[in-house]
């Protein structure tokens, strides 16, 4: 909404022309920065002033010449679509120009749209979608059309735009599962996994409506113990699955038989989530999405990373957020440009990281946030979001193999067999592998 | 006058050109003209899309090839078709030997046979009450009843969605408790999930079956039940022997409809859980709109939908020519 | 002008009936009373109808109970979740306005600069004004609000672009059912029969090719096209049901006018249609929805500048969470055009789906 001067100063110039000729009346709506409009977000306008650039990271700008369009997809809350809608205003400021649009159901239309030359030059995403869309055609390899080394600003996690050597996006955020505690229930942070299960065991009483425990049961957000115990689902070196290895079905049977027991009997995210929400559980695994969220139900709450369990840490799925850069940039170069000046300027902008973490619980993956003992300037991020990157760093990021895409649904209809019906843990794992390889064939 | 005498020579030169017979044709037929309009446009959106999608099954088209530019010509679609390869009747053999395909298509028909069944009870049942003499101020609740009718689908398979939320506090889950028993994680379990599909589709579709069975019911003359009930004849006689055979052919004509749509039903599982547990409860569009966008398999995708329109065809050509819907059309 | 006047009146009176309904009622219960006291009307059957029809209400309320349950959530704000228990309950605490206030956003008059040159003078005034605010979301204390206005552009222009483009094929087509002869007229009707419902089902499964179709037509993410689209997926339906429509009315009319000397065309423009007003109505708002609720392929055709209502209430619902109070004023807002157009035409709709022709 920000109004444009020039568009006004134009028009009067115009009108005057004209109108010393033939007389006329028009209308045209004025500035209204006066006016204190969107007020929607003038809150969030004041807060501004928090988010300082790190000084030794400078934003990187657009380059002269780069004065394109470009647009970009993205499928962000509202809370952080109104943010972006800020960043995108102010990149608006530079020569290049950028539309960012909320789009329904990401993958169906990216999939559709992308080969049909319709799409968008950016969308934002976490990374596991890249295997699978590199090999679709549907992203544009940009290593040679950026201005900056994406490693020197975000270190092991440029990898996670990176597919086949070939550059398809940069990364923003970081995000994982950790363990969420209500403190009313928890006075201190427990140590070992026993202590969180004598907690949950303290506490647990479902003629009360209280659970020890909340956990969607969903095959992302239990990765942590397979992962941790064993190898986990897959392994992109040898791309064979290790679903039926030991260690996996060990993590697996860990949850299923220690602390399933302490859960609502329901192994749904919506039911697990809305239990700790009302304050009746002083255990929730979930991501940093969810943060501003148990504000708002007023939860004081802890959150730490997944403690040690049977002498396995835990290692949950971690994904990275892209701006992903799509094949409509190979297409053209005027908008290839401009999208990549956007996300350039996007990442680097350390204030933005900042506002984001803060506000949004997006976990920064730039160096400036890095965790390096030597380095008294290391930027600040929430206390809460500390023990997110703690619990990336124990992390599995996601497998990005364009087969991995098959491995989810059979593996979680095998895993509620487990839960609901007592399956065997072992018998679960090999049938989900079959389906797996059927469904490679 | 010469305007008029060019008209007068065109004319003439109209009678001396085409035959008799072929004038009179076009005489008689003039008023198909009216139909033509509508014909052409359904015919282009319906059919050759249609044409199209058979074309599809037949090769590997998957999204990084279907949208190149290929041959034009006739027999390249007028531009239409992409890089894709034509792999013959491939994917029909690959359907019939994926255990997936079968299942889902069972699910479908049982899922007609079962919301059919329900929808009409329902129907027929709420309607009998809506026009029961004994009932005052029927009209205010026969629209108010009807306003599920005039929500927006998307919105009320979503709003159910939350009713059978697993949450405690879903209100399906509150009924539960409230009657004492235990809560529920509704989608989880195939067949629990599998029984909300069908209490929401009844929900969808019951206004058409009320508004049907009303009218029908309003048609069915009072002196036949007056003399009937002179005649002793108890509610059930009644019933079976007057209202019945009343209301048999629009409620027939009805449930064949909606049958039609329970079919092809799409939303319902795609907005509950996308057809989970696994793709036990894929509803046959449901599966092959998954195979298409999910799996990018553009060509075995086609050649499930043309399956599921090959099944719908004929069940339609069967209902219509059993039902003698062709009957009610001569009307 | 008169369709309009039409309305008018037919709104004054069903007001007025509902105005007097209560009145009436009174009279009703005030005349039965009296009867039983005269021994006219036997008090069992009073008991039988007035319990019978409080069944039916409370039968009625059960049934209904979800959209009574949208609106409880709508009324709570953003706070509303399906899963506290306090909303859980069906009677309404803390009733805010918040949600719609959300949802319709900021609603004002732009401000504005207006220039007024004298010719020949060189003489310019400058008037300006700020924006008037009839709705400001932020008094209210609610941060940003939605796009539902936009979307709502979308979906009026194409609900009223299919309308106007099917009528067109319809009416003249239905007519042509109901009172001409020509080649292959039977054959076209079974064939419109046959595909009477499945057409929306069929819509889906020929998505990738209309898309692809689309696409290389270069007009995916055009309205106009789509509405098109759907105004030719609800020719089979509604031309059908038109034409049953017309085949109640009476020849003897048309007959009489022929007799009078006049044209086919004024027959069928001064007699049928007006007679056919029911069923005209009835298929005016089944084209409406059509439009209005499409969701599956406007979702793929379409880009986010023209995404329409659907769409943009489904977007609220995201992986993990669904703002419920949000969402629930969204869609009532957005349901109740329909609603309300359905409560007017109720009478209509009810005699324009009576399917004389099937009753045979």
């Amino acid at each position: 909404m920000a109004m444009d001067r020039r568009t006004l100063v134009k028009y009067l110039a115009g009108a005057s022309a004209a109108g010393a000729l033939a007389g006329c009346i028009s209308t045209e709506e004025p500035d209204d920065d006066g006016n204190g409009d969107d007020t929607g977000n003038g809150a969030d306008d004041d807060d501004d002033g928090d988010f300082e650039e790190d000084e030794d990271w400078e934003t990187v700008t657009p380059q002269d010449g780069v004065d394109g369009e470009a647009e970009l997809w993205h499928s962000l809350s509202d809370a952080e679509l109104d943010a972006m809608e800020r960043f995108v205003d102010e990149f608006n400021e530079f020569d290049p120009t950028l539309t960012a649009d909320e789009v329904s159901e990401l993958e169906d239309q990216t999939t559709a749209a992308i080969p049909a030359g319709d799409g968008p030059e950016l969308f934002l995403w976490a990374h596991d979608w890249i295997g699978d869309y590199h090999q679709n055609g549907f992203l544009s390899d940009q290593s040679d059309n950026l201005n900056i080394d994406p490693e020197e600003y975000f270190g092991e996690n440029a990898e996670s735009g990176v597919f086949q050597g070939e550059v398809h996006g940069l990364p923003w955020a970081a995000e994982t599962v950790a363990l969420v505690y209500n403190r009313e229930y928890v006075d201190e942070a427990p140590e070992t996994f026993d202590d969180v299960l004598e907690i949950a065991a303290e506490h647990h009483d479902p003629a009360g409506n209280v659970f020890g425990f909340c956990w969607p049961q969903d095959a992302y957000h239990v990765s942590a113990m397979p992962h941790g115990f064993g190898p986990g689902y897959y392994d992109e070196d040898t791309e064979e699955l290790t679903l039926t290895d030991d260690g996996t079905i060990a993590g697996f049977e860990y949850i299923a038989e220690e602390v399933w027991e302490y859960m609502p009997q329901d192994p749904d995210g919506e039911a697990q989530q809305s239990i700790f929400m009302e304050g009746q559980s002083p255990f929730f695994v979930t991501g940093p999405w969810n943060l501003g969220a148990f504000d708002d139900n007023d939860i004081d709450f802890g959150v730490m990373p997944l403690p040690e369990a049977d002498g396995h840490t835990p290692s949950p799925f971690t994904g990275v957020q892209l701006l992903y850069f799509t094949a409509e940039m190979d297409e053209d170069d005027e908008r290839a440009d401009a999208a990549v000046a956007f996300a350039e300027w996007l990442t680097t902008n350390t204030a933005i990281a900042s506002e984001m973490a803060q506000d949004h619980g997006f976990i920064p993956v730039h160096l400036a946030f890095a965790d390096d003992e030597d380095d008294d300037e290391v930027e600040d991020i929430p206390e809460n979001l500390e023990a997110y990157s703690a619990a990336v760093e124990n992390g599995q990021p996601m497998p990005t193999a364009p087969e991995f895409g098959n491995v989810w649904e059979p593996l979680e209809t095998e895993w509620l067999a487990v839960l609901n019906e007592g399956k065997d843990v072992a018998d679960a794992m090999a049938d989900a592998e079959d389906e797996i390889r059927d469904s490679w064939d | 006058m010469s305007i008029s005498s060019v008209g007068a020579r065109s004319r003439q030169g109209y009678r001396a050109v085409v035959p008799e017979n072929v004038r009179e044709w076009i005489e008689t037929n003039s008023a198909g003209l009216l139909v033509l309009p509508g014909l052409f446009f359904f015919s282009l959106f319906m059919f050759f899309p249609l044409l199209f999608t058979i074309y599809l099954s037949l090769t590997d088209a998957e999204p990084a090839t279907v949208f190149q530019d290929g041959p034009g010509g006739v027999t390249g679609f007028f531009g239409l078709r992409g890089e894709e390869t034509f792999v013959g009747l491939g994917n029909y053999t690959a359907i019939m030997t994926d255990p997936g395909f079968w299942n889902s298509l069972g699910v479908t028909w049982l899922f007609v046979i079962c919301s059919v069944a329900l929808k009409v009870a329902f129907g027929v049942g709420l309607a009998m009450i809506m026009t029961s003499e004994k009932v005052r101020g029927k009209r205010y609740l026969r629209s108010i009843i009807i306003i599920p009718w005039a929500l927006p689908p998307i919105f009320t398979i979503t709003i159910w969605r939350g009713i059978f939320s697993s949450a405690r506090f879903g209100l399906a889950n509150q009924f539960l408790m409230t009657i004492g028993m235990e809560p529920q994680a509704w989608f989880s379990s195939r067949w629990m999930a599998f029984s909300t599909y069908l209490i929401t589709e009844m929900w969808l579709a019951y206004p058409f079956m009320v508004i049907i069975t009303v009218s029908a019911l309003q048609a069915v003359p009072d002196e036949l039940l007056d003399a009937a009930k002179v005649d002793g004849a108890g509610f059930y006689h009644r019933f079976v022997n007057v209202t019945i055979p009343a209301i048999k052919r629009p409620v027939m004509f009805a449930a064949i409809l909606t049958a039609a749509a329970s079919f092809t039903q799409f939303l319902i599982p795609f907005v509950f859980n996308r057809g989970a547990p696994g793709r036990d409860n894929q509803l046959i569009i449901l599966y092959g709109y998954q195979e298409a966008f999910s799996h990018d398999a553009y060509g075995a995708g086609a050649a499930i939908m043309m399956t599921a329109v090959f099944f719908i065809g004929i069940f339609m050509l069967f209902a219509v020519w059993k039902g003698r819907l062709a009957e009610g059309v001569n009307g | 002008m008169t369709l309009l006047e039409s309305i008018t009146r037919k709104l004054k009176r069903d007001t007025k009936t509902a105005l007097e309904k209560p009145s009436e009622f009174r009279k009703d219960v005030a005349y039965t009373i009296e009867g039983i006291q005269r021994g006219v009307v036997d008090p069992k059957d009073v008991a039988i109808r007035a319990l019978s029809t409080i069944a039916t209400v409370v039968f009625v309320f059960v049934l209904l109970i979800p959209v009574y349950w949208v609106l409880l959530m709508a009324l709570q704000g953003e706070g509303a979740t399906l899963y506290s228990s306090e909303s859980a309950g069906l009677i309404p605490t803390d009733v805010t306005f918040e949600a719609f206030i959300w949802v319709i956003g900021d609603l004002y008059i732009p401000g504005a600069v207006v220039g007024i040159a004298i010719p020949f003078t060189g003489i310019e005034f400058f008037l300006s004004w700020p924006r008037v605010y009839f709705l400001q979301t932020a008094d209210y204390g609610v941060e940003g609000s939605s796009n539902f206005t936009h979307y709502l552009r979308n979906s009026m222009f194409i609900g009223v672009a299919t309308v106007t483009i099917a009528m067109a094929m319809i009416v003249p087509a239905a007519y042509a059912f109901s009172r001409r002869e020509f080649y292959g007229r039977m054959k076209l009707l079974y064939g419109y029969v046959l595909f009477t419902q499945i057409g929306g089902g069929l819509g889906i499964a020929a998505l990738i090719a209309l898309y692809a179709i689309f696409s290389n037509l270069g007009v995916t993410n055009n309205r106009l096209v789509l509405s098109i689209y759907y105004a030719a997926m609800a020719v089979p339906f509604n031309t059908w049901l038109l034409k049953t429509y017309m085949d109640s009315i009476p020849v003897s009319y048309e007959e009489a006018a022929v007799m009078d000397g006049a044209s086919p065309f004024r027959v069928a423009w001064e007699i049928v249609l007006p007679l056919a007003k029911p069923g005209l109505a009835t298929i005016f708002i089944f084209i409406f929805l059509v439009g209005w609720m499409e969701f599956i392929i406007a979702q793929v055709v379409l880009r986010p500048e023209n995404y329409t209502l659907p769409i943009g209430l489904f977007m609220m619902v995201e992986e993990f969470t669904v703002p419920w109070g949000r969402f629930s004023a969204f869609a009532l807002l957005y349901a109740s055009p329909i609603v309300f157009i359905y409560l007017l035409a109720q009478r209509y709709i009810e005699s324009g789906l009576s399917f004389g022709g099937v009753e045979g």
